[in-house]
């Protein structure tokens, strides 16, 4: 494949850039994750062939610039704080249920689930996407999968069990 | 595996509903990033060029400052002539017995003589050098065809042309 041009990056950033925001919130404050895109596009331009598969390429890359930033932060907590501050998603008359609800829920996931469920749901690509993403075998993407939906969905009910009557 | 991950009815409905939120728009300039883009590729680009012409231009210096051409500069024909050893002069014989006169006679016409070979007609395009040398191949000197004038007048020019 060739390498990408212009207008073909522009559609890219058109399509993915919020997304892998996103992604790179799970380890970084707005900034920085905002930054670690904006370098992820620019490497992207520097490639002499575009990857196969453009979007895991995104994904991938940005993933990398988070955790080597994240490397020189000495406590997790800082990491998880910045993570959480600020919103994630925009609020509309479109959405399905509550967006901070949903930020909540996200963040109680341990962080190796909540990124397949990032990848899948906002990502949008396929579970052997996310495996090569994240680097983890078929078989554990699925269940990372599967115990992050049981999880969300427990935590999204709760608010309504302890409704009082 | 395939790609479902199998999910119960209640598990989809909430993949459906967390598909409905939407990412908050990034603050990212999309025209600043596609000018850095660019302006990196650009100047990837030109880097072999730069190089080249640095190349060229080292190279041409180098030929300014070190002039391989007149390291070795070929002296002025009259020096070389001054300088280059003569071979021995062969003795001969004439008709009577007598030793032929010596060859170093030849010596005061190409070195010091009046007569200025590039004046003489026929040879003032001839290379000096080339003349001398063919004067010495073949053993003529003044005195063989009766003086200077006479080989001023007849030989130089038949060995200007031979030359040519």
């Amino acid at each position: 494949m060739a390498a990408i041009d212009a207008p073909k990056l522009a559609e890219l950033f058109d399509a993915h850039a919020g997304r892998l925001v996103i992604y790179a919130r799970q380890w970084l404050d707005r900034a920085a994750a905002e930054d670690a895109v904006q370098d992820a596009f620019l490497r992207l331009m520097e490639q002499r062939r575009a990857p196969e598969s453009v979007p895991a390429w995104l994904f991938a890359t940005v993933r990398n610039a988070a955790l080597d930033r994240l490397r020189s932060a000495r406590r997790r907590q800082a990491r998880e704080e910045a993570s959480a501050r600020g919103e994630w998603f925009d609020s509309g008359a479109e959405e399905l249920i509550d967006a901070r609800s949903a930020q909540a829920a996200l963040h109680s996931l341990p962080e190796a689930h909540r990124e397949v469920v990032v990848l899948r749901i906002w990502g949008q690509l396929t579970l052997a996407q996310i495996a090569q993403v994240v680097g983890l075998p078929l078989s554990t993407v699925f269940d990372h999968y599967r115990n992050a939906m049981s999880a969300l969905r427990a935590a999204l009910e709760k608010p309504c069990r302890k409704t009082p009557n | 595996m395939q790609e479902d991950p199998e999910l119960n009815g209640a598990e989809r409905e909430l993949e459906a509903a967390l598909s409905s939120l939407r990412p908050r728009a990034a603050s990212l300039n999309r025209d600043e990033l596609l000018f850095q883009a660019g302006y990196r590729r650009g100047r990837r680009a030109a880097r072999p060029w730069q190089l080249g012409c640095g190349l060229m231009l080292t190279g041409l210096l180098s030929l300014a400052v070190l002039r391989p051409w007149d390291m070795n500069p070929a002296p002025m024909p009259h020096e070389v002539v001054e300088n280059q050893p003569r071979p021995a002069p062969a003795v001969e014989r004439t008709t009577n017995g007598t030793a032929h006169a010596d060859r170093d006679s030849r010596r005061p016409y190409l070195i010091g003589s009046h007569n200025d070979p590039a004046q003489v007609n026929g040879a003032a395009e001839l290379p000096l050098m080339r003349r001398v040398r063919l004067e010495r191949l073949l053993g003529i000197s003044p005195q063989d065809v009766g003086g200077p004038d006479a080989y001023q007048r007849f030989v130089r020019p038949a060995l200007g042309d031979i030359a040519l």
